[in-house]
């Protein structure tokens, strides 16, 4: 009997292995996803000189903050108050944002009408904040057609960035194009024909090595198709892109398609129109070359309408559409993602002012629809109205903006648009981008 | 010899002074009889004796020469009676009751007496009583403490080493001939030493008056030391005891001379104070109290000391220089400290009990011809295979440890050292911790023995990390064996299970991974069972406090030791019932108070008990490491090579004969396995990081391979009746994890990840740096990790103090505000939190770009894209939060508590009744 409670023991130790054997498990460690965050503080640059416009606003109040004029430290007291639509003419360079407030959606733009002697023509556009990788199309180095990248430090310490150029023919090997030095809290205007003259097409991917840099480009035509628009950078190349808010009228569009990697793309285009989507004949299957940029003027079987590009592609491309009804100005349509949050679109811009922007909206895929609100300069509602977007459609609304200052378009579903800004002759479009609310912020731990 | 003196033998007047002798007396009467040269006259004094020496001296000297002086008269004065009564001879023979003469003393002093004219006392050799070959004195001295010196070793044999006649500060008043007219000059024994130290007082002005003192080694006399050893009769009026230490300040004091008695009055003053506290502490209340008692006495009477250094100022005709050379060298007292730590390291060490000497014994154990002649002795490793292993353990560990030999050990869990000990015992005490995030947390209980450890090598507290590292198994071995001792009396069985448990602790891989708390709770593992087993066999309130203290320490650095110590308890209380029940708790709650809030911080967290002293690194260990004695990760041995110990370990539970002992091995064995295997399923998280850790199973795992050997140890004695081919296979299999292991252990190394080179957790430039450092590591995909270090990173202990959890929080959503959107106030966040700069090594691209874009950051070092370093162009804010006062009051408790717990458990001396000497014993 004792012989057997010995043996109890070895067998014990096996029942223990066999109960720690059931009960051990192997959990990986969760992913730890970044998740959003109610954006704190917004900082965006501006563009400035005399004939330029600023104007600062939010999609809710926050607390005031600081304008602060290029070059120098010199500060504007009517931007940025957090409570206001403001607007200002800025005496310098460029104007850097510090706007307080906790999901306040902070956002701030420019416009102006460019004088006849640089092509003449109506600027709005939008204040960049810091980005990490800008991708700008549409741009020139030639004689008629020349670009200008407008790169501001936003810190104390130095940035420093560097430049790749396409060209139709291939990509530039541009010279002191790499390791670009902004000072702290200057502007740094560059000329491209600085870097690669001679290119009637360029595409420009600024690669911020260090520092924090804000970048927009300036492009002037005074060739057959004058005019002066406001470059918008884009994200990254994609294999699908929306190109929104084309403007009516089928002549003087042009598609400009940038291949930046190693092999050659096929592109289709689809058009979503005002009563769906569909494919035009002669745009299927274009072939982009690598390291090229092609430019394929939109023929008129995409329709006369507003409406928007759907570019899909084998490898990942940009896109942009110069549209130039008339000779006199033409504007850009720049590919955007779709809207994460409400948008501003500025209506009071001062002198540049234009009346009600015509907001061309787009529901790529699935039906959506948008609520628009005006404000008064003093942030109190006006006027709210609510669109639908049947799915796969483009529709063009202009909001009420009587006393209106500015208007917050809230979408529901996947919405992507341009608002359109004509006076006389000019015409510029205005990509619609998610005032900063919240934003993706990466799990953060301590560890021993 | 020629006598020269016979020619006209110089007259000597021999004074014999009784008090209680009549022990002795008549061996030391019937001595006088046979002398070759007797003294001229004879004077005998008792002083009050109340056993009869009275009329012993009467029936041997008759009425007419015996004076009978009064009680308390010392042993000076009754000299001084004694030459009241006699003649003026040229020579005084000072004679004990407790001291006897051989035919040839007397003369053999005169031969040197008279050798020159400036010798004005000899003494003779002095051995034991009643004829024994011990020497006990050959001349003596004092210590600049104050102490007597013979120079002679503890129970030194007369061998004639000592023959040779020389010039000695005094000799003992027992068979001193001293020149009457020196006495005379010099007023004989000062008053006020009526019994100690009166013949080292004499001496030292003897020799500044300019006479010599001299042994005569040719003369013996055999000498019972009664006073000093108390084995005299006490009588009312009788010094007391602590007369002895009062006589010896009173001596150093009245004699030095100036200005050197200035610095003797206060270092002999500071010196009682700090012999009160360690007698004290060493629980020796009495001696304390002697100590005290002649302080007071010797510092409180000035004007007495002042008289007595007036006359000796007017008898001193040299300076102290030219007598110097008499005096004890002035490292002697440390040498004798360093006497006592090398017989408690030799008692570790020697394979059988030993009962040190220590100080002279009382008891004549080994006469010097009873000495075994160590010449047709077997060789060293037949009669000392420990010391031996113990030796090869540790020339293998400095083999084994080569990589680890510079100093500075770091890496795996193991942080490296601080610059001093001060680091330690700062961090127990200090209200705020300067550990990178402000914290006001209270400091790991385990840097308090090490601050206690490394107090001694003030500079290199390292050093006791590399010991207890490097020579781990050594340490283990040492640990193990004296367990061995006590449950095993077959000696080399017991050796080779010790070295197999010294191995498992190595082989579990946690020396390599730095797991200090490990190695110190396995060397320390042996120390508990085995005062677990003496307390099972002889029950007693300080033996269970000194489990409890053990148990106290191991937890400490392991706090998963406190849950196997209760298993423990649990299993001693099964095996030996309710008598030890009393004696379980005090065991049992003596650890709960001597950890106090490490109980909260640690033990009783929920699975952070897993977390031991260094990083929260976590274990890998799979079951079947768990099985086979290993812990997983780097630095494992093979563990098919544990399997034979399992084998083993069950046919170990077959014999009958020892079957119990055995299945309570296995008890704890099977303990050890379960909390093995529970650490494996479980995951615990530090209070300053919410990752989930796996724990690391090294204790338990060892516990359960030790308690499978101590199975196999204890059921050798049966293996006697196994066949012979399954004896030496069983041999063979059990030889298999020392020998194997060893190999792996010599051939491996115990290095890497630990190493003795320092870490580089910042840039040097950020370390100088006067804010802290974030260290920012991960992506922002798969999530940042994040730790805030200061100036180079922290040392071991600094690892627990957790940052304040609003510190902790403000800086994760400081940094994660900066990476999701790069503005400035996130930056000043970071700088108010004491940050001035943020280190990005091995960097995601993505993450970097981020920091990169906020503002109120400057790029600093080189554009590596896998290191990354800014500065904040802020001010970092340097104001800590102080912790409560309370922390400070609490921590104090915490020693005292250690301290007191540690004085209880060493027993109290009493003096003990004098063994008395047998005038029977055999003589030489």
């Amino acid at each position: 009997m004792t012989y057997l409670r010995s043996l109890a023991f070895p067998l014990v130790a096996v029942l223990l292995v066999v109960l720690a054997a059931g009960v051990s498990h192997d959990d990986p460690e969760p992913a730890r996803r970044p998740s959003t965050v109610a954006v704190t503080q917004s900082s965006y640059a501006c563009p400035a000189g005399s004939v330029i416009t600023v104007a600062s606003g939010q999609v809710k109040p926050g607390s005031v903050g600081t304008a602060t004029v290029l070059p120098g430290s010199g500060v504007d007291d009517a931007l940025a108050t957090g409570t206001s639509w403001s607007t200002a003419v800025v005496d310098g360079q460029g104007v850097i944002v510090q706007q307080p407030g906790r999901g306040a959606g902070a956002a701030g733009y420019f416009a102006g009408t460019a004088p006849k002697s640089g092509g003449g023509g109506l600027v709005v556009g939008s204040c960049p904040s810091i980005v990490d990788d800008a991708w700008l199309m549409g741009l020139g180095s030639g004689n008629k057609h020349f670009s200008t990248l407008i790169l501001t430090n936003l810190a104390a310490s130095p940035a420093v960035v560097d430049l790749s150029l396409w060209g139709p023919d291939g990509e530039i090997d541009a010279v002191n194009a790499e390791g670009v030095v902004i000072e702290p809290f200057s502007v740094n205007r560059i000329r491209l024909d600085s870097l690669a003259a001679g290119e009637s097409e360029l595409a420009v991917h600024v690669h911020r090595r260090r520092g924090s840099i804000s970048v927009v480009a300036n492009d002037t035509s005074t060739s057959t198709s004058k005019g002066t628009e406001p470059v918008s950078a884009m994200g990254a190349p994609g294999r699908e892109q929306i190109v929104p808010g084309l403007v009516g009228g089928t002549s003087g569009r042009t598609l400009m398609v940038l291949n930046p990697g190693g092999s050659a793309a096929r592109v289709d285009v689809e058009v979503i129109g005002p009563k769906g989507t569909f494919t035009p004949s002669g745009l299927d299957q274009i072939k982009v070359e690598a390291g090229t940029v092609r430019a394929i003027p939109l023929p008129e079987s995409a329709g006369p309408d507003e409406q928007a590009l759907r570019v899909t592609s084998d490898r990942p491309v940009s896109a942009t559409v110069r549209m130039a009804p008339t000779a006199d100005d033409y504007a850009y349509a720049e590919a955007m993602p779709a809207l994460t949050g409400p948008a501003v679109v500025p209506v009071d811009l001062g002198a540049a002012s234009t009346g009600a922007p015509r907001l061309v909206l787009t529901a790529p895929n699935k039906a959506a629809s948008v609520e628009l609100q005006s404000f008064a300069a003093d942030m109190t509602p006006l006027d709210t109205t609510s669109v639908v977007l049947p799915a796969g459609t483009t529709t063009a609304v202009v909001p009420k903006t009587d006393g209106a200052a500015y208007v917050v378009l809230r979408p529901t579903g996947e919405v992507v648009g341009a608002a359109t800004y004509a006076k006389g002759n000019g015409l510029s479009s205005l990509a619609l981008t998610s005032a900063p609310i919240s934003v993706a912020a990466p799990q953060v731990r301590p560890i021993d | 010899m020629t006598r020269h003196w016979l020619d006209d033998p110089p007259t000597v007047a021999a004074v014999l002074v009784s008090h209680n002798g009549a022990r002795w007396l008549p061996k030391v009467l019937a001595s006088f009889a046979h002398m070759f040269h007797a003294p001229t006259a004879w004077r005998v004094v008792d002083v009050a004796s109340t056993d009869g020496s009275a009329e012993l001296l009467r029936d041997s000297f008759g009425e007419e020469r015996l004076t009978r002086a009064p009680t308390g008269t010392g042993f000076g004065d009754a000299v001084k009676l004694a030459l009241a009564d006699l003649p003026a001879t040229d020579w005084i023979w000072l004679l004990h009751d407790d001291a006897s003469v051989l035919p040839g003393t007397l003369s053999g002093l005169l031969d040197t007496a008279t050798s020159s004219p400036d010798i004005a006392a000899v003494g003779p050799k002095l051995r034991e009583w009643p004829s024994l070959r011990r020497l006990l004195e050959v001349g003596v001295t004092i210590t600049s403490t104050g102490a007597r010196e013979t120079g002679l070793e503890t129970g030194e044999p007369d061998a004639g080493q000592h023959d040779r006649p020389r010039d000695v500060l005094a000799v003992s008043t027992a068979g001193m001939l001293i020149r009457r007219d020196v006495w005379d000059e010099l007023d004989g024994f000062d008053p006020h030493l009526p019994l100690y130290f009166d013949d080292i007082d004499f001496g030292w002005r003897l020799a500044r008056a300019g006479y010599r003192t001299r042994t005569a080694p040719t003369a013996v006399m055999f000498h019972a030391e009664s006073s000093r050893r108390g084995t005299r009769t006490q009588v009312p009026g009788d010094l007391p005891r602590w007369e002895q230490r009062r006589a010896a300040l009173y001596t150093m004091l009245a004699n030095t001379p100036m200005p050197r008695f200035l610095w003797q009055y206060v270092r002999l003053f500071i010196g009682s104070l700090v012999r009160v506290a360690g007698l004290a502490i060493g629980k020796d209340p009495e001696a304390a109290g002697d100590e005290l008692l002649a302080l007071r006495s010797t510092y409180l009477r000035p004007v007495r000391l002042l008289r007595a250094r007036r006359r000796r100022a007017r008898t001193s005709r040299r300076p102290h220089r030219a007598i110097k050379k008499l005096f004890a060298s002035y490292w002697l007292p440390y040498q004798h400290g360093f006497d006592v730590v090398r017989d408690t390291v030799r008692a570790l060490v020697k394979p059988e009990t030993v009962t040190t000497v220590g100080r002279r014994s009382t008891r004549p154990e080994l006469a010097p011809d009873e000495l075994v002649s160590t010449d047709d002795q077997p060789p060293l490793w037949q009669r000392r295979p420990w010391l031996l292993t113990v030796l090869a353990l540790t020339a293998l560990s400095l083999i084994a440890g080569r990589g680890l030999l510079g100093g500075g050990l770091e890496g795996g869990a193991l942080l490296r050292a601080p610059g001093s000990a001060a680091g330690w015992w700062g961090l127990l005490f200090e209200r705020s911790h300067d550990v990178g995030l402000a914290s006001d947390a209270l400091a790991p209980i385990f840097a308090l023995p090490l601050a206690a450890v490394s107090t001694p090598v003030w500079f290199h507290p390292g050093l006791v990390i590399t010991i207890l590292m490097v020579f781990a198994v050594p340490l283990a071995a040492l640990t193990a064996h004296r367990m061995g001792r006590q449950i095993s009396p077959h000696r080399v069985p017991r050796l080779v299970w010790a070295v197999s448990y010294a191995l498992a602790v190595v082989a579990s891989g946690a020396v390599s991974q730095g797991r200090l708390g490990t190695v110190v709770a396995l060397i320390i593992l042996p120390i508990i069972v085995n005062t677990g087993w003496q307390l099972a066999e002889r029950p007693g309130w300080q033996l269970a406090l000194r489990l409890g203290i053990w148990i106290a320490v191991a937890s400490a650095f392991a706090p998963i030791m406190l849950l196997l110590g209760i298993v423990g308890l649990a299993i001693l209380w099964y095996s030996e019932g309710r008598w030890v029940s009393r004696q379980l708790v005090i065991a049992l709650v003596t650890p709960l108070l001597l950890l106090g809030p490490w109980l909260f911080q640690r033990a009783l967290r929920p699975w952070r008990m897993w977390w031991e002293a260094g990083l929260p690194i976590p274990g890998s260990a799979t079951i079947h490491d768990v099985v086979l004695g290993r812990a997983g990760g780097p630095g494992a041995a093979p563990g098919w090579l544990t399997v034979g110990l399992l084998v083993l370990a069950v046919l170990a539970l077959v014999p009958r004969a020892t079957r119990s002992g055995v299945q309570l091995a296995w008890l704890v064995a099977l303990a050890g396995l379960g909390v093995a295997l529970a650490g494996t399923v479980v995951t615990y998280s530090t209070p300053s990081s919410p990752i989930d850790v796996t724990p690391w199973v090294g204790v338990p795992t060892v516990v359960w391979i030790g308690g499978l050997a101590t199975a196999v140890l204890l059921a050798f004695p049966a293996a006697g009746e196994w066949p012979r081919p399954a004896l030496i296979a069983g041999v063979v299999v059990a030889l298999v994890l020392p020998v194997g292991t060893g190999l792996w252990w010599i051939a491996r190394g115990m290095d890497d990840p630990i190493d003795d080179r320092p870490r580089v957790v910042v840039p040097a430039f950020l370390a100088d740096r006067p804010g802290d450092t974030l260290v920012v590591t991960g992506s922002v995909a798969g999530g940042v990790d994040y730790r805030v270090v200061a100036g180079d990173g922290g040392f071991l202990g600094q690892e627990a103090v957790a940052p304040s959890t609003s510190a902790s929080a403000d800086v994760s959503k400081a940094l994660r505000g900066l990476l999701a959107q790069s503005t400035g106030p996130e930056v000043e966040a970071l700088s108010r939190a004491g940050i001035d700069a943020i280190y990005a090594p091995n960097a995601d691209p993505e993450l970097t770009r981020r920091i990169d874009a906020a503002p109120s950051l400057e790029q600093t070092g080189s554009d590596s894209a896998s290191s990354r370093v800014w500065t904040l162009s802020s001010e970092p804010q340097l104001n800590r939060p102080a912790g409560p006062w309370w922390h400070r009051v609490l921590m104090a408790w915490q020693v005292l508590l250690w301290l007191a717990a540690i004085i209880l458990t060493i027993p109290v001396r009493r003096r003990a009744a004098p063994d008395p000497l047998d005038d029977d014993e055999v003589a030489a």
